[in-house]
């Protein structure tokens, strides 16, 4: 690595043509993707969430808990595009921060991971329990221990690591002024609210998929989906950002 | 141009690493992964571990190919050298988690020892947990995710070339078919030790071999500059200058 000469800021045409106005695009669509996605898996994991009976849900509805996951797997490499999408540009103005962000995005998605594993292992469990091999008491209480690990990974990555992460790039937005600078405040107070939700969840204070946590997580939200509009109607303020000369390249 | 050969062959010997070290864990956890009643009555528990140790090997290795990836890669894409790192880093949590499971077995073998009878029942079904849960970290982890950082890497080398394009070419088919197992796996299709299962498996894996062995004993291609236009000559300067550097 000693001999980089200093012409080494040009780079290859990037992967998208059309460059950035491209690659706005597709941050816009992973945060819709994201957003679409997570909705989906979750409504289609109901079974195993509300019913009281969610072993023997969870085996009448095998096919539709499976789906979920598959959605949750799309939902997690949506995660890991808006991550990498934003790098490149938070670099800018703040490296440490912008590396702190794609890490805590990548966090996110290992709990989501996490809860995706425990819900596959719950339908897996759910069959023994159908055909009665095994105690189903125990049965129960090892598909309740799984149902638990999966609540406090969805506290932990959709929330809490979410909290982080969004703080994280909208102050970097905010400082940059890459968005319009009212976006950007708009992320900081959803990513407040939701990251104050996940611990008052820890606490016990408020229940995971309760009304309370709907609405504290609904300004993040709402934020996502304009700002998905925004970079794909309008792209970033490059000019704002210092060094622009090299915005093109990256 | 000495660095260079240097980093193309630590990238080679961790594929290489992986690969090896993935198979004889493997082999090594046989035991508790075949035995249902292994945490009752199994008596290897010291094998087991050695499967863990060799398991955290892969995982190290899995994520140290990537990030000695990365500063190749990003001169020509920084997004997708930075995912394929996050995809491999994610692949490796995932690994971890599964060797965590399959140690608390051997924990809960020492204990069942002295439980009272009545309680061996919920001992078996959590060793079934913990087995299962596993399983689907072992499909998620080295299949699933292993999927978008082996396309992402084998697009870049692909366009850059460097590396024969016959090796790249493996990787950019090996990895959405190796994403599309873990997917079919998990829908219940077929089982992920199967002859659909490792049909889809081995582009991937030649892949891997194939470029670990080019690295080591080749390192990456030069450009050859003199040949070129000018305005190539521009492009790779600084693409490549950096990326090999």
């Amino acid at each position: 690595m000693r001999n980089i000469p200093v012409t080494t800021t040009m780079h290859y045409p990037d992967l998208i043509p059309g460059g950035e106005k491209a690659n706005a695009r597709i941050t816009g669509m992973a945060f819709i993707t994201a957003t679409v996605t997570a909705i989906i898996g979750l409504t289609l994991y109901d079974p195993v969430i509300h019913e009281a009976d969610y072993l023997s849900a969870a085996a009448r509805h095998s096919n539709q808990i499976v789906l979920g996951a598959v959605f949750e797997l799309i939902l997690a490499c949506a995660n890991i595009g808006t991550g990498i999408m934003l790098f490149p540009h938070l670099r800018k103005v703040n490296q440490s921060l912008g590396l702190g962000y794609a890490l805590f995005r990548l966090l996110e998605v290992v709990f989501i991971l996490i809860g995706l594993l425990s819900m596959l292992s719950i339908v897996s469990i759910s069959h023994d329990y159908m055909n009665q091999t095994g105690n189903a008491v125990v049965l129960q209480t090892n598909a309740s221990i799984l149902k638990t690990i999966h609540g406090w990974a969805f506290v932990l990555g959709p929330h809490f690591m979410l909290g982080i992460n969004t703080m994280i790039y909208s102050a970097l937005f905010y400082q940059s002024a890459l968005i319009p600078k009212r976006l950007a405040l708009l992320g900081t107070t959803g990513a407040f609210l939701i990251l104050t939700a996940s611990l008052l969840e820890m606490f016990s204070v408020i229940s995971t998929f309760s009304i309370a946590l709907i609405l504290m997580a609904l300004p993040i939200a709402v934020y996502e989906m304009i700002l998905a509009g925004w970079l794909i109607r309008k792209g970033f303020n490059y000019e704002k950002l210092n060094g622009s000369q090299q915005i093109s390249h990256c | 141009m000495h660095t260079n050969k240097n980093i193309a062959i630590i990238i080679g010997v961790l594929f290489l690493i992986a690969a090896i070290a993935s198979i004889a864990g493997l082999l090594l956890y046989g035991p508790v992964l075949n035995n249902p009643e292994y945490i009752l009555n199994g008596s290897q528990n010291s094998r087991i571990s050695w499967g863990a140790v060799l398991e955290i090997i892969t995982a190290f290795a899995v994520m140290g190919t990537a990030i000695a990836l990365y500063p190749v890669l990003k001169n020509y894409n920084e997004r997708l050298a930075l995912a394929a790192v996050g995809f491999r880093l994610a692949e490796g949590v995932v690994i971890i988690i599964g060797i965590l499971c399959l140690l608390t077995i051997v924990t809960l073998n020492q204990d069942a020892g002295k439980a009272l009878d009545s309680n061996l029942p919920a001992y078996l079904i959590a060793g079934k947990l913990l087995v299962t849960f596993h399983n689907w970290t072992f499909l998620y982890g080295p299949n699933v995710l292993l999927g978008p950082s082996t396309l992402m890497t084998a697009y870049v080398l692909y366009k850059t070339k460097l590396v024969p394009r016959a090796v790249s070419t493996l990787g950019l088919i090996g990895g959405p078919l190796i994403f599309l197992c873990g997917v079919l796996v998990t829908l219940g299709l077929f089982n992920q030790i199967s002859i659909w299962g490792t049909l889809l498996a081995i582009p991937v894996f030649a892949y891997e071999m194939s470029l670990a062995i080019w690295l080591v004993s080749k390192g990456f291609i030069q450009p050859k500059a003199v040949s070129m236009p000018v305005n190539n000559l521009y492009k790779l300067a600084g693409g490549i200058s950096k990326g090999v550097a």
